[in-house]
């Protein structure tokens, strides 16, 4: 049973593709989404491979901590000596990770640079996971079902966001009220700078819409070296979650599955292994050679 | 029109790009018709209607680009959740007019339905209209 629970969140420093593959859409080649609300995500698989992956860079691939903890990869160099002191290969990771769901997502303003923008339901739902992962619940703003009820407002974190008392987001404007309460709260749970200055509550549909058409999209090509030309076939559009973009996900671990123990006692003492030893920045998704999907991840604690 | 909405979009949308396939412009359109969901997407909708409009009627791109505009005109004016928007509008120039005073939820919601209307115009004149 994964009893530990930990939030992780995740703040892209580069844009970010983790991608689903082909698509018939607008994009050759898309990000991941939910199902049911369009929003990004990533995948918790991709999640879990990104991060051993910035484990073993750290401590080594042949690292028995990390095969006991994420589970055996028969792959890893000198498995042969990891193999026989695990005794099998039949047995669980002891780490589990949700998918990562989207909390603020970066959208230009005319004042500020870009505002972070986020919605009643990402909000709600974060604080339920906060719920799960026995943390402090939010103090959520009241206006919250206003805003549901009246896509045309929105809560803004500060007046310094506003022009003649409207909030503008890329083409659209906002009639906004002000709350310097909630934007401070939430920065006690994600430590990010300047949220009092760029926090926006936007209705669910609203931020549906900016998440789906306000991501960037990269249009890529292949130049045929003897001809200096295209070449045929590589023109192709890529879909990527902007820098600035913030996301989280449930971190659960549990007792160590195989009969070897090695250091870990018990389930407390997997979630510390993860907890010490996750680097400050990793790379998550695609294109990684062209500088993508570097983000900053660190454990919230409240 | 059928219940579904996808449904009613991609049989408009077939009728649309069958009916043009014979016109002197059908190239264009087709070309463009695979063009406008990404700059829809880039642009806003707005901007994109307005460079539809700015095109030449007289020239092959804006007569495409002006039956382009006349298709989605008049999906918008069938479709279940934008219909009562532009109910009264008979033309193009009608319809961007009402577009740029929408609130901000109608337009994105106009927006999403251009764009989903597109996308399967995008896929019918591939497979209807020859290059």
């Amino acid at each position: 049973m994964y009893s530990q629970k930990a939030i992780l969140l995740i703040r892209n420093i580069t844009p970010m593709h983790v991608g689903s593959g082909n698509e018939l859409g607008i994009v050759d080649l898309p990000i991941q989404r939910e199902g049911h609300t369009d929003f990004p995500k990533i995948e918790a698989s991709s999640l879990k491979g990104s991060l051993r992956e910035a484990f073993e860079n750290k401590l080594g691939e042949d690292n028995l901590d990390i095969h006991l903890v994420f589970g055996y990869d028969e792959d890893a160099d000198a498995n042969q000596k990891i193999k026989t002191i695990l005794n099998n290969t039949e047995y669980a990771g002891a780490v589990s990770f949700s998918d990562a769901r989207i909390l603020l997502f970066p959208v230009k303003t005319p004042k500020g640079v870009f505002a972070w923008i986020t919605c009643p339901y990402a909000l709600k739902r974060f604080d339920e996971d906060l719920k799960i992962a026995g943390l402090k619940k939010l103090n959520l703003p009241k206006e919250l079902n206003n805003i549901q009820n009246n896509p045309e407002t929105c809560i803004v974190a500060s007046n310094n966001l506003l022009i003649n008392h409207k909030m503008i987001l890329e083409e659209y404007s906002f009639t906004a009220s002000v709350d310097t309460n909630f934007a401070q709260n939430l920065y006690n749970y994600l430590k990010i700078d300047d949220l009092n200055n760029k926090l926006v509550i936007v209705s669910d549909e609203i931020f549906t819409s900016f998440v789906k058409l306000s991501t960037e999209i990269i249009t890529r090509t292949k130049i045929n070296n003897s001809t200096g030309t295209v070449k045929e076939g590589a023109l192709f559009n890529e879909e990527y979650l902007p820098a600035e973009s913030v996301l989280y996900l449930l971190v659960f671990t549990a007792p160590i599955f195989n009969t070897v123990k090695s250091n870990f006692t018990d389930d407390l003492s997997v979630m510390k292994f993860i907890k010490d030893n996750l680097p400050a920045y990793i790379q998550i998704g695609g294109n990684a050679t062209l500088g993508k999907g570097i983000v900053k991840a660190n454990f919230m604690e409240v | 029109m059928s219940s579904k909405l996808d449904n009613g979009r991609a049989s408009f949308a077939f009728q649309c790009a069958d009916t043009t396939k014979q016109l002197s412009y059908a190239k264009e359109y087709k070309q463009y018709s695979k063009k406008l969901p990404m700059m829809i997407k880039t642009n806003g909708l707005a901007a994109t209607f307005a460079f539809m409009l700015s095109k030449d009627q007289n020239k092959n791109e804006g007569k495409a680009y002006h039956k382009l505009g006349d298709d989605i005109l008049y999906w918008l004016k069938t479709c279940n959740t934008t219909n009562d928007i532009f109910q009264n509008k008979s033309t193009f120039k009608d319809l961007v007019q009402d577009v740029i005073n929408l609130d901000s939820f109608k337009y994105n919601l106009i927006t999403q339905e251009t764009i989903n209307f597109l996308l399967w115009l995008r896929r019918f004149t591939e497979g209807l209209i020859n290059d």
